[in-house]
């Protein structure tokens, strides 16, 4: 079986991105969710579309079902100084719409959901820059289809990836 | 092939000069020519352009149409551009090969690539043509299949007319899943935290915070999608207005968001507000500060998060885009 490169960089990225962030990207109530996103040019180069890949990360004991669809991302205009949090007044809030093609998805406890949004030119070299963006998640407890959707604002780390 | 011919005759040249022995020549010798053995090809030449008589040089490669070698045209196809000349010998010829450099093989660089381009599109023509004649009712044998760099600016269309108007969309002979997409638009809310500022007499004022948000809205909406031959491309469509002015109107209710929240922000603490000395207003600021900025965070954080009160965002509109013949395929 071919593994490829991206393949293994985005796992040990992801590894050490569950490994070593701090809380922040966890809620102190409720389940726990957390997001990485990876930045990555296609192989087609300048011509291509730019790809952010979106890992939805069920880190709590129980299923969840979540969007497996992101409406939009926030990214800070400006690194944060040593030590300092976004305030989430200083996001710019990028709309990608409702793809129509989102369902919630059963995720056990450790496993994720991905999905892929396109970057435009300009919002690839702010996020290579700052390397952080926020999203809202949606998603329902446990294995209730009907039940009550919550979202939630989560910050994200974003790897570029090189090619 | 037109340059060896010249290698060959350079080197008949060459060889002619050595032995001193005169080049035999299907053009009958002027005057002047009889002289070259005695004095050499440079000065019989010169004297040749002095006297402006005797036989016209050879024409240059990049002067095609002389009345006085009309015979250069088709060498030129036949040397530069044997592609371009077997597919239409009416077409003008490309830049590059009117301006032949090396001719490897015989054929100039862009002959060679679009030698390559017709090959494969007549590949594909082939078994495109197999498909799709029977469900048209129309023979597309006379259709020029068009792949060059003006396919991309007209759409794809070719010289095919039924297309030209809009009946027939090239791309509507496949059809498309849709996989991801980009931004259709974005705002930046410009909040600005209330400052101290100098005020008259020694006296300082907390001036109110404020937003200036700049609304962008994308006239291109870009997928990516995955065409019915298994084929993922990027489609660059440009949007409908109607599309549009959803977009703006979702993204106007963003920026209201952001002045309505730093609107109550200020309303909550009392700005703007004066304070006898600097000190005063600086040792007041923290505090307020923080109440301010959460309030703010909290009404973008709702704006951000499709939260409540707040419009949902726009669904895209690939399948309407391209229904409308407005997306770009790459």
């Amino acid at each position: 079986m071919r593994v490829r490169l991206v393949d293994v960089v985005v796992a040990i990225l992801s590894a050490a991105a569950i490994l070593h962030c701090e809380s922040p990207v966890k809620n102190d109530v409720g389940p726990q969710i957390r997001l990485i996103a990876f930045a990555e040019r296609s192989a087609q180069g300048k011509s291509g579309p730019i790809l952010l890949q979106v890992y939805i990360v069920n880190e709590s004991p129980a299923t969840l079902g979540i969007l497996n669809d992101l409406d939009s991302i926030n990214i800070p205009q400006s690194l944060p100084h040593g030590g300092e949090t976004v305030h989430d007044s200083d996001l710019t809030h990028i709309d990608f719409g409702v793809s129509g093609s989102g369902t919630f998805i059963q995720v056990a406890p450790g496993e994720c959901v991905k999905t892929t949004l396109l970057l435009r030119e300009e919002q690839f070299a702010l996020l290579e820059r700052v390397k952080q963006m926020k999203a809202a998640v949606k998603f329902r407890d446990g294995g209730d289809q009907a039940g009550e959707v919550t979202t939630v604002l989560l910050p994200a780390t974003v790897y570029k990836i090189n090619p | 092939m037109l340059h060896s011919v010249e290698r060959k005759n350079l080197r008949s040249r060459d060889e002619s000069s050595t032995r001193k022995t005169p080049v035999p020549s299907r053009v009958p010798q002027a005057k002047g020519c009889e002289r070259q053995t005695a004095y050499g090809n440079q000065a019989v030449l010169r004297m040749l352009s002095l006297a402006r008589t005797g036989p016209q040089t050879k024409l240059a490669i990049s002067q095609p149409g002389d009345r006085h070698e009309p015979g250069d045209a088709p060498v030129q196809r036949k040397c530069g551009c044997q592609a371009r000349a077997a597919v239409d010998e009416d077409t003008p010829l490309p830049e590059e090969a009117q301006s032949l450099g090396p001719c490897g093989d015989g054929m100039c660089a862009a002959c060679a690539e679009e030698a390559k381009k017709k090959k494969d599109v007549d590949a594909k023509g082939a078994v495109d043509r197999a498909s799709f004649e029977p469900r048209f009712g129309y023979g597309l044998g006379q259709v020029r299949i068009h792949a060059g760099a003006r396919a991309a600016s007209d759409g794809g269309r070719g010289n095919c007319p039924a297309c030209a108007d809009g009946a027939l969309p090239a791309h509507d002979a496949y059809t498309y899943t849709f996989i991801s997409r980009g931004s259709y638009g974005e705002t930046t809310p410009g909040f600005t935290r209330p400052t101290c500022a100098a005020g008259a007499g020694g006296a300082s004022t907390l001036v109110a915070g404020s937003a200036a948000p700049n609304v962008n809205v994308f006239p291109n909406g870009t997928y990516q999608v995955r065409r019915n031959d298994g084929v993922v491309q990027t489609a660059t469509c440009t949007r409908s207005a109607a599309g549009l002015a959803l977009t703006q109107a979702h993204e106007n209710h963003h920026a209201a968001g952001a002045q309505a929240g730093v609107a109550a922000a200020n309303t909550a603490q009392g700005l703007p507000k004066n304070f006898a000395t600097p000190a005063a207003c600086g040792a007041a600021l923290p505090a307020i500060l923080t109440a301010w900025s959460a309030t703010v965070d909290a009404a973008w954080a709702n704006e951000i998060a499709h939260g409540p009160g707040t419009s949902p965002p726009t669904a895209q509109t690939f399948t309407q885009e391209n229904a409308a013949g407005t997306c770009a395929f790459a």
